[in-house]
């Protein structure tokens, strides 16, 4: 939360070419060299700027840009088309990194396509030099401010001097924008997605009253010139928000040890490697699950075996000496991949999805798994299955892995030791565990799909609200099952599913026997204090009796009551629902939202239950 | 003309910091100087051209042929070598 003065940043209209008559050609041939050189000098000074600002490597970014503004084969191509074409300086240099874009796009290589944007971005700053449009997005922030904006390009945010935004506004945007991302990663507070917000703004100038704004990023809250009770409710949230994270990364350096002295692993899920420093930040012990699909959705042809390499491996160091653990791709044909046969299929949750893919196209899971075995050179690593039904399906995933160190040792190249394991998250593949849990070094349960193959519901479906706490007393009878069978095997157990992230659940599952929980880096903070507060004597007992109760509804009562009795801290987050649903991420939010809209308390002072 | 056929290391390929860094280190020295990725396009393209540079494909590990000319070709082709072994801007390669 915060609220303070404005400044709104246009986007720099892209100037718009034109011709020239033959004579004028030569002259307009200088006139582009001085452009691509004014602009060359402004991008080394936008790079000195940020590399002084301590950020050595975004600055590099620009001095390449800055490279490419005074690079030959460019502003040969310019000319050319200045001399033969008839078009003026703006058009040939646009059409020129239009074609070098191009160029680079097509050389299927995912890095060299994110340079095609770096070519087009030196292009049109060189048409804005030749035109004299002003680069609005380039003045620096004189003081403090909160930024609105419609959107925010990469290269802007990336300009803007952090420690002066107090906060991002922005009308359009969704919440995976870059800027989105970025404010996150540097706990700015940003709302996006805000309709009318420019318009109100424009009129609010006019008036001549260009009061202040104030933001709430967990709310999405908005007030345009907050009066002195707005300002003061803002100043304490921010105080209280300042506060609550200080006391999570101080608290992220404690262990995550119950009363009576049982440690329990707590591990971060993650989505991309730039979710790594913050998980870090927040003490989690490694990675519980590394989700793949970034590197695969979204692209007509597969992640190479270099570009994968590259994001584990940056992950692997982050977390070194902790162990990572990699899910192997988890996709299926709710979500088609242009590049995967996948046909339509009626049901696909319970169709050809993740590790089934490789019986009809190993090559996928062998590109991957030739990159895990790389990447362990870097760092601890561990990668698993997910969609395993059987011992057909482990041998399978065995004979993958297998394949892939073949094919690196007949190469020559250098790999580390990486422990198999296999998600558990089809019941039959816990029914049968013991006629496979030897083959493997672990196994993790993935309690969200766990809980819709078990109860047979469409996690989707919205009409089947009462099936969707992972409290079942079925969840938590296979959940038993598979502790006692990974303890006679000796193979390590752990579960990474969004029920370890819920304290009640979490202590659930400590009471079932579980040593190591996986969850969202943002949950640690509540459940490392939940365990640090409960008595494993008190919880074991509790957690036998629930596996006898006749409904989810039942088991989180009774893991309430434990709470209410202060036995364990209340946890800060999640608000847990008494009539019996967990509530998904998204639910919460939207609570949130609305106690805090109805709320003149700041939301994140009040205690729910 | 002078030629020299290295490996080229960083563990990143050659991206643009690299490419920027190429180029710096053959700042202020004469000679002509073109690269060939025997295990990439084969092509030879400008040492000194960004643009070429990033778009080369050059991978870590890939042999690169450095061919100079002029009169400090032998200074170019020994900087542009020697970078280019050291692991250019990631030096903590594993091959």
């Amino acid at each position: 939360m915060v609220h303070g003065p404005w400044v709104r940043i246009d986007p720099t209209p892209v100037p718009v070419g034109g011709r020239i008559p033959p004579e004028d050609a030569h002259r307009e041939i200088e006139r582009l060299r001085g452009a691509s050189e004014a602009a060359a000098k402004e991008l080394e000074a936008i790079a000195g700027r940020v590399e002084a600002d301590g950020h050595a490597d975004e600055g590099a970014i620009f001095l390449a840009q800055a490279s490419i503004a005074r690079d030959p084969a460019l502003i040969a191509m310019a000319d050319g088309r200045i001399n033969e074409s008839g078009e003026d300086g703006v058009a040939a240099i646009l059409a020129a990194a239009g074609s070098f874009a191009e160029q680079l796009r097509s050389l299927d290589d995912d890095l060299l396509a994110e340079r095609a944007a770096d070519v087009l971005d030196v292009g049109q700053r060189i048409a804005r030099r030749l035109t004299g449009t002003v680069d609005a997005a380039g003045e620096p922030l004189d003081r403090p401010a909160i930024i609105v904006a419609d959107d925010l390009p990469p290269s802007v945010t990336a300009t803007l001097p952090r420690e002066r935004i107090l906060g991002i506004a922005l009308e359009g945007s969704s919440p995976t924008a870059h800027a989105a991302i970025l404010a996150r990663a540097y706990g700015i507070p940003a709302v996006v997605g805000t309709a009318l917000l420019l318009a109100t703004l424009k009129a609010e100038e006019e008036t001549k009253r260009a009061g202040e704004l104030a933001i709430n990023g967990e709310t999405g809250e908005i007030i345009v010139d907050p009066d002195e009770t707005a300002r003061t409710r803002f100043d304490a949230g921010a105080e209280d928000e300042r506060r609550r994270r200080e006391a999570d990364l101080l608290e992220a350096t404690q262990p995550a040890v119950t009363l009576d002295g049982v440690e329990i692993a707590l591990l971060a899920n993650i989505g991309t490697p730039d979710e790594s420093d913050g998980a870090v930040a927040l003490g989690a012990a490694g990675v519980g699950l590394f989700r793949t699909e970034f590197l695969f959705l979204e692209r007509t042809s597969p992640p190479s075996e270099v570009e994968q390499l590259t994001a584990y491996e940056r992950v692997v160091r982050a977390f070194a000496p902790h162990k990572v653990t990699i899910r192997l791709l988890d996709v299926g044909g709710d979500k088609p991949i242009p590049y995967l046969p996948i046909g339509d299929e009626s049901n696909p949750f319970l169709g050809v999805r993740a590790l089934r893919l490789a019986y009809a196209d190993p090559s996928l899971f062998v590109t991957q798994l030739r990159a895990c075995y790389r990447a362990a050179t870097a760092g601890p690593l561990k990668v698993m299955a997910p969609m395993v039904a059987d011992a057909d399906d482990v041998d399978l995933l065995l004979s993958l892995a297998q394949r892939a160190r073949d094919e690196l040792a007949a190469e020559n190249r250098s790999m580390g030791e990486v422990a198999l394991g296999v998600m558990l998250e089809i019941p039959s593949s816990i029914l049968v565990a013991d006629s496979y849990f030897e083959q493997i070094d672990f196994a993790s349960l993935g309690t969200n799909d766990l809980l819709q193959y078990t109860v047979a519901v469409d996690r989707t479906n919205a009409n089947l609200e009462r099936y969707r706490d992972s409290l079942h007393p079925s969840v938590l009878r296979l959940i038993r099952l598979s502790v006692e069978t990974a303890e006679r095997a000796g193979i390590e157990l752990s579960v990474c599913g969004e029920m370890a992230g819920d304290p009640a659940a979490a202590m659930a599952l400590v009471g079932l026997g579980i040593r190591s929980l996986s969850m969202a880096s943002s949950s640690l903070p509540a459940v490392r204090r939940a365990i640090r507060g409960v008595r494993l004597a008190y919880l074991e007992p509790e957690v036998t009796a629930a596996l006898a109760d006749r409904s989810a509804a039942a088991v989180r009562r009774r893991m309430d009551a434990l709470l209410a009795k202060g036995r364990l801290p209340l946890p800060a987050t999640p608000p847990s629902q008494p009539s019996g649903g967990s509530p998904s991420p998204e639910e919460m939010r939207a609570t949130r939202a609305s106690i805090a809209a109805s709320s003149s308390e700041p939301s994140a002072t009040r205690r729910i239950r | 003309m002078t030629s020299r056929d290295v490996v080229f290391r960083d563990r990143y390929g050659l991206h643009p910091r690299a490419a920027r860094r190429i180029q710096d280190s053959v700042d202020g020295l004469s000679a002509s100087v073109t690269l060939e990725d025997l295990d990439g396009s084969g092509a030879s393209i400008d040492a000194r051209g960004m643009l070429a540079l990033i778009s080369s494909g050059i991978r870590n590990g890939d042999r690169i042929r450095i061919t100079a000319d002029g009169a400090d070709e032998v200074a170019v082709t020994a900087v542009l070598g020697d970078l280019f072994e050291s692991g250019v801007c990631h030096p903590d390669v594993r091959l």
